[in-house]
């Protein structure tokens, strides 16, 4: 917004804001209840959910498994993804617009139609309620949000600084190292955060593939409430949600710090 | 040891020695050629040889081939066919980072995420020198651009200028075989790029630095490099000293491109006269005898006074009558624009405190040396 908001307009985003927040503003006192059911307000107080939470095997088990799947599609994703938006933005070659488009089509998709699609492959290739079916099927969903940001950051840096370092006599790797690799720090610190935070968060996808030996956390969490109406659903969301927002600070601190540098 | 230690230890101590007695082909580029799919020649078999410790000025409007050129030396874009060699030792398949040339880009390229002594620094750490030594080099070579103790500084930090000056010491202090700039002025305001352009072109002299200079600018091209090389569709127009581009063009391309020039069609009558309209001028043609052809006179080189009898002027000038139909006050020069019957001659005169002294309308005597008017085959 350019100048200062006027009144009606500071309200309705303090609307909006009262709007998205308030599902947590109902959870986080509820986790906090010591009642055996779901009832707001509580009956009485205490941190039982919590303790619950700790001690429940399969919401455990799965709080691993999406850990294990958000960190390896994290890794892969920047793999595949960064290399990709490189050639796309730094060489012509035929078909560049058709691979762009290709790679990044998943985003335009709904869910549960990728999801239908991934199920049907999957059973054909035995990947159903497998940790690699997981990280394929959450790579499908992520890979375009690396390829789009990483575009974006190879844009705004010029290609004469690296021909000023190669001139230097530095070979491409080292140019590389030494120089793309620093610029890109803040591309690549948003396209990790953002493919953890969506593979850990899936859940539309991985119902589809899910089994009962290989559950995510969401998968999880979502079974539970379906068959238990206790609190510890409250309590589970509270954690993740103190867990995002502590990623997304730390994000935004080292983000800052990195733009504050990486600009010319 | 601080910088302020250093600078008083080393005042003045050159980078460079090089006084080794000039080389005619320290640089040569031998047919160099640069095609692109479709058959389009960016350059198209460029020979230039030039001595060590010479400025070349590659002078020509975009698109004539003149960055291609230079990064074509540089090595970040490889050649179609032909060889360019530094004293004999040809490079043209050798990598760019293993070239040990020095280039200054036109916007400047420091690394944003490096402080300026890093920026400086680079060069001299992908060639394996010590820490301690490349710092009394980082030093020196910011000394040497006038920016001594600005190391610490992140480019971002620092004017156009400046960054423009800390990009010259990190192309130089790498002590590179040739420098190479690529039109390094054309960010900078007017004020700035003269300061840039005596700077640029004393430590070039002082460090003997066999020079290339890219720029679309004349005033840059003529007042600042000892060769230029004007260049036009991918060949080479002319090479020739700064006069020799000037005073005696090689071609019409040349002559318009370099300087203001009027252009006249006119016709050979003999290898001493030229017929432009109802006259005969006296020229030298340069041998034609006939034929069509363009005459080209510099504005400047035109005398102007009030119209008297022309049989009382002398021979030895050409002249001819006008009446001024505009006239334009520029500051240094008032330029008036002359009807001589068919065709407007652009005239200048210097300005004096006492104004300017012919008016529209009024009758003029126009007259040249014959020497100034340069003829070139062919018409327009």
């Amino acid at each position: 917004m350019i100048g200062r908001m006027s009144l009606p307009f500071r309200m309705l985003v303090a609307l909006l804001y009262i709007f998205l927040l308030a599902p947590i503003l109902i959870v986080l006192p509820l986790s906090f209840s010591n009642d055996a059911y779901l009832t707001f307000p509580p009956q009485s107080w205490g941190l039982r959910w919590y303790a619950a939470m700790f001690r429940h095997q399969g919401l455990m088990e799965a709080l691993w498994v999406s850990l294990g799947v958000a960190a390896t599609v994290t890794i892969l994703g920047l793999a595949a993804g960064v290399p990709a938006a490189f050639a796309i933005r730094r060489y012509e070659f035929t078909g560049r617009d058709f691979i762009l488009n290709l790679f990044t089509a998943p985003l335009l998709l709904p869910s549960i139609v990728l999801g239908l699609a991934i199920l049907l492959v999957f059973v054909q290739a035995r990947l159903l309620g497998t940790y690699t079916g997981l990280v394929i099927a959450h790579l499908i969903v992520t890979t375009p949000y690396v390829i789009r940001i990483m575009l974006t950051a190879f844009s705004t840096l010029p290609p004469s600084v690296e021909e000023a370092a190669t001139m230097l006599g530095a070979p491409p790797f080292t140019v590389f190292r030494r120089v793309t690799l620093p610029l890109m720090m803040p591309g690549f610190v948003a396209s990790a955060a953002l493919s953890f935070l969506l593979s850990f968060d899936e859940v539309v996808i991985s119902l589809f593939i899910t089994g009962p030996r290989m559950r995510t956390l969401p998968v999880e969490i979502f079974d539970y409430v379906e068959s238990q109406t206790d609190p510890m659903t409250a309590a589970v969301s509270v954690v993740l949600v103190v867990a995002t927002l502590l990623i997304i600070f730390l994000i935004e601190r080292t983000l800052g710090l990195s733009k504050t540098v990486g600009k010319s | 040891m601080s910088s302020a230690e250093l600078r008083e230890h080393a005042p003045a101590a050159p980078i460079w020695d090089a006084k080794t007695p000039a080389d005619p082909t320290f640089l040569k580029l031998k047919g160099v050629t640069k095609s692109y799919g479709g058959g389009f020649l960016a350059v198209d078999d460029l020979d230039i040889n030039l001595p060590k410790g010479k400025l070349l000025g590659l002078l020509g409007p975009s698109g004539c081939g003149k960055t291609t050129t230079l990064r074509m030396i540089a090595g970040l874009q490889d050649i179609t066919s032909g060889t360019i060699s530094i004293e004999g030792d040809d490079i043209s398949q050798r990598p760019p980072y293993r070239r040990d040339i020095g280039l200054v880009f036109q916007n400047y390229a420091l690394f944003p995420h490096m402080t300026v002594a890093e920026n400086v620094a680079f060069g001299l750490d992908m060639r394996g020198v010590s820490k301690s030594e490349a710092r009394g080099r980082v030093e020196e070579a910011l000394e040497m651009v006038r920016l001594p103790g600005y190391g610490a500084r992140k480019p971002k930090e620092m004017s156009g200028g400046q960054q423009q000056r800390v990009a010259l010491a990190r192309a130089l202090v790498i002590r590179p075989r040739i420098l190479l700039l690529d039109e390094p002025l054309s960010n900078l305001d007017a004020k700035l790029r003269d300061d840039m352009r005596v700077e640029i072109r004393e430590i070039q002299q002082r460090l003997e630095i066999t020079t290339v200079f890219v720029t679309h600018d004349q005033v840059e091209a003529l007042t600042m490099c000892d060769l230029v090389g004007v260049m036009h569709g991918g060949k080479l127009a002319q090479l020739g000293t700064p006069e020799d581009i000037y005073e005696r063009p090689a071609n019409l391309f040349v002559a318009e491109f370099v300087g203001r020039a009027n252009v006249l069609g006119c016709e050979i009558e003999a290898v001493d006269r030229v017929r432009i309209g109802s006259s005969t001028y006296p020229c030298d043609t340069k041998g034609a005898s006939s034929g069509k052809a363009t005459a080209a006179l510099r504005p400047h080189r035109i005398q102007l006074s009030p119209s008297r009898d022309r049989s009382l002027v002398s021979i030895a000038t050409n002249s001819t009558h006008g009446k001024v139909v505009r006239v334009t006050y520029i500051g240094d020069v008032v330029q008036y624009d002359i009807d001589i019957g068919g065709s407007v001659l652009t005239t200048e005169v210097h300005t004096s405190s006492a104004g300017h002294s012919f008016r529209t309308g009024e009758k003029l005597l126009c007259e040249w040396k014959p020497e100034d008017m340069q003829i070139f085959k062919g018409g327009r």
